[in-house]
């Protein structure tokens, strides 16, 4: 494909960081070399194909939303290793009763809060045992352990989901397209370009009532698909209360831990526009070290810094999509096959982009399909003229949709690790989770968003 | 008491379905009449640290062993061992703890956790990461030295389009790749007879030792069957089943019945073998690439039972 000829409408440098965004996604979808590999081959081909400057290539691959990544793994694995999953085991059922379904709910709304604030990754690291825990006090009978099993951890994934994009710092695809509006759009000298400066708050007002219109909907939709025999969980509700509570009440370095998370919120809600949200993440995460909340060697180990350097390099290569051309050159190929039916403006167009967000991140991690699509979808924006916010948070909220895979999404390769689910299982309830998330994403962007100024 | 070097090892891989559990009873069956070594095997394949989102599931798992909770690979291997128990090859009183070895560094990476069978060998419960299933499976038998590896193969043929869309199966992959005899387990029920199929070259004659091992160690009833490709070769076929016999004869084994037939050498091997708790074959000396156009993956890949290809 190199040594092909460029098409025509396409820059030559475009071709080349097309063929490099092809290369890179096929090694991100079949992982044939480590996916670390597939970054610094990035790197080297900017470098070499595309004949730029390597102290410009490596500027690149530092942007806030990569600080927002290290900074937000970093805080995932503290938190986990805080240990207050069990405390929050206990207030869960505490509130929920024995009812299964109403556990189901409990440990759905818990898991959706949290990982709209702290990365879904977290909240199913520290969900899983919960829920594992209750099947396993509750029935030794394998057929019934499975079936409440897929309730619980699908109640875990799904919401964790649907949840990551209700604030910037749910997800590392959030922080991916506020990035990607800001250095595709604002300009400082460009006072009508202001609102492409995404801050904390503005996302959440349009983001999160798409997140909590779906929740209840997703917990019937499981509780339809799969159903249980056991609907009582007294005593094994008993016996996690007893296990949970010898361990007592909680101690002072658990009052630090949450302290210094809800310091972390506040300052990405209060000041992520001015430091940047990247900024703030590190704060945290450096405040649990100092602390001594967490070691260095349990971060180190905890993260995947391939990962962290992966999407440095695809945002890097999706800067380069834009200033070659070949994203808009991409997008007009995208506008003239969907002219012929009639969705190349408007909902149709917006739909189409949620269709191609959803099939793209089924086959790789949300944050990679954000990072490869974003550049594409913002230009399709510009050419039909629709609002790159509009576009921006339809490919973000919808990189969401990927309940078809275990790997879709970091929640459920976490639950699937389990050993209770199978991948026919995400098929199975997949469909139906997907049509309810197309409906109300597509229904708040007609009827919620032009409320709220979008 | 049987000495150390004449037990049989046999490695079971655990994880590859329910059809690696009923490898057990028949790995049983050749404990009793050899006190063989066990090691049940469970591979976890390596996690791929973008699809958890940059955080290592490692993170998850060493969570759930804080709440005291089994990895859900260790619940395999309970699960195999329980039925090792149920059979009488342990005694799940000797109450001994999971160790932790250090092969990939990960602190919920691999394990293992060893029983005495009550005649004196052992069987050992093991837990491996790797990034390849197959290879991992492979270097375990090659650290246990196993006589005998036995995985749980499809429970159906895989046939049409749908062979040439899905990846090879794991079992076969195994038996390409390893050096080891090999059981692809199917409904592995010991005490419907083996069906020793060989033909008239060295390597049938070559597999003849170990075949009397296993049909010794089963103590199950024995049919001879040899598959000519046409008239011309049915000499041939009569001669490797007649030398056949006479070497089974000679070391105290009387085969039950001696078939010749003529036709596709898998086809005959896999209708015939249907009514046997397992087929019997010498490998093929092809390289691995080139194994899938064997006789003996050909019927391991089509048959609906199980099959043994002796290295």
């Amino acid at each position: 494909m190199l040594l092909a000829p460029a098409p025509e409408g396409v820059s030559p440098d475009g071709w080349r960081v097309l063929v490099m965004t092809v290369g890179a996604t096929i090694l991100f979808v079949t992982e044939p070399i480590p996916l670390p590999a597939v970054a610094l081959l990035i790197i080297l081909g900017q470098v070499f194909l595309l004949k730029i400057d390597s102290s410009l290539v490596a500027k690149s691959l530092m942007k806030d939303s990569v600080l927002f990544i290290m900074g937000s793994l970093m805080l995932a694995v503290a938190l986990v290793k805080q240990r207050l999953d069990k405390r929050l085991a206990l207030l869960i059922v505490r509130l929920t009763g024995s009812n299964t379904y109403r556990i189901a709910f409990g440990i759905s709304i818990f898991s959706g809060i949290l990982a709209s604030f702290i990365g879904e990754h977290t909240v199913a690291a520290m969900m899983l045992p919960v829920a594992l825990s209750l099947l396993q006090l509750a029935t030794d009978d394998p057929k019934k352990r499975r079936a409440l099993a897929v309730l619980f951890l699908f109640s875990i994934s799904y919401a964790c989901a649907i949840a990551g994009i209700g604030t910037p710092s749910g997800g590392a695809r959030n922080a991916i397209m506020i990035d990607y509006l800001r250095d595709f759009f604002y300009a400082t000298d460009d006072p009508a370009t202001y609102e492409y400066k995404v801050s904390y708050l503005k996302w959440i007002i349009y983001a999160y009532p798409v997140f909590l219109i779906q929740l209840p909907l997703m917990h019937l939709i499981l509780r339809w698909t799969f159903k249980t025999d056991i609907t009582d969980l007294g005593p094994a509700v008993e016996k996690l209360k007893e296990q949970v509570g010898s361990e007592g009440a909680l101690s002072g370095r658990h009052y630090v831990a949450i302290s210094l998370f809800l310091l972390t919120l506040i300052g990405w809600i209060g000041f992520s526009s001015q430091f940047g949200m990247g900024t703030i993440a590190i704060l945290g995460a450096t405040l649990f070290l100092v602390t001594g909340l967490v070691r260095w060697q349990d971060l180190n180990s905890g993260v995947n810094w391939g990962v962290v350097l992966l999407y440095a390099a695809a945002i890097s290569l999706g800067v380069q999509m834009r200033d070659t051309g070949a994203a808009a050159w991409v997008a007009g190929l995208f506008m003239d096959m969907l002219e012929p039916v009639g969705m190349d403006s408007g909902m149709g167009l917006l739909a189409a982009i949620m269709l191609l967000t959803t099939f793209i991140t089924n086959t790789m991690s949300n944050g990679a399909a954000v990072a490869v699509l974003g550049p594409i979808v913002l230009s399709i924006a510009v050419g039909a003229e629709i609002n790159p916010l509009a576009v921006g948070f339809i490919t973000a909220i919808s990189s969401a949709f990927a309940y078809f895979t275990v790997i879709g999404t970091p929640a459920s390769t976490i639950v699937h690790s389990s050993g209770y689910l199978k991948s026919p299982d995400f098929m199975r309830v997949g469909w139906r989770m997907a049509l309810m998330s197309f409906a109300v994403l597509l229904i708040a962007s007609k009827l919620y968003w032009p409320l709220v100024g979008l | 008491m049987i000495q150390d070097d004449l037990r049989l090892r046999i490695l079971i891989g655990i994880g590859g379905g329910e059809e690696a559990f009923t490898g057990l009873k028949f790995a049983a069956r050749l404990s009793q009449q050899t006190c063989a070594d066990i090691a049940l095997l469970y591979v976890r394949p390596l996690d791929s640290g973008l699809q958890s989102g940059g955080m290592e599931v490692r993170v998850a798992r060493e969570n759930l062993l804080d709440w005291g909770l089994e990895l859900p690979s260790l619940v395999h291997l309970r699960k195999a061992r329980d039925i090792l128990a149920d059979l009488g090859e342990i005694s799940t009183e000797i109450n001994k703890e999971w160790q932790h070895l250090d092969l990939s560094g990960d602190p919920a990476g691999e394990f293992i956790r060893e029983y005495a069978n009550p005649c004196g060998g052992t069987i050992s419960l093991r837990l491996r990461t790797a990034a390849d299933v197959t290879s991992a499976v492979i270097d375990e038998a090659d650290r246990f030295e196993a006589d005998l590896i036995i995985v749980g193969g499809s429970p159906g043929p895989v046939n049409g389009i749908k062979k040439l869309l899905t990846p090879k199966p794991l079992a076969l992959k195994i038996a390409s790749h390893s050096d080891h005899s090999i059981i692809v387990a199917r409904h592995l029920e010991p005490g419907h007879g083996h069906l020793v199929c060989v033909k008239d070259n060295e390597c049938s004659r070559a597999m003849l030792p170990k075949a009397v091992q296993f049909v010794h160690a089963c103590n199950c009833p024995l049919t001879i069957l040899s598959v000519a490709e046409d008239e011309e070769g049915r000499e041939s076929a009569a001669l490797a089943v007649s030398e056949t016999a006479a070497y089974f004869r000679a070391n105290s084994i009387e085969p039950h019945e001696s078939l010749v037939k003529i036709g596709n050498p898998a086809e005959i091997i896999t209708e015939i073998g249907y009514d046997f708790s397992l087929i019997v074959m010498a490998e093929s000396e092809k390289p691995w690439f080139a194994k899938v156009f064997s006789v003996a993956h050909d019927v391991a890949a089509r048959a609906k039972n199980s099959v043994m290809i002796v290295k």
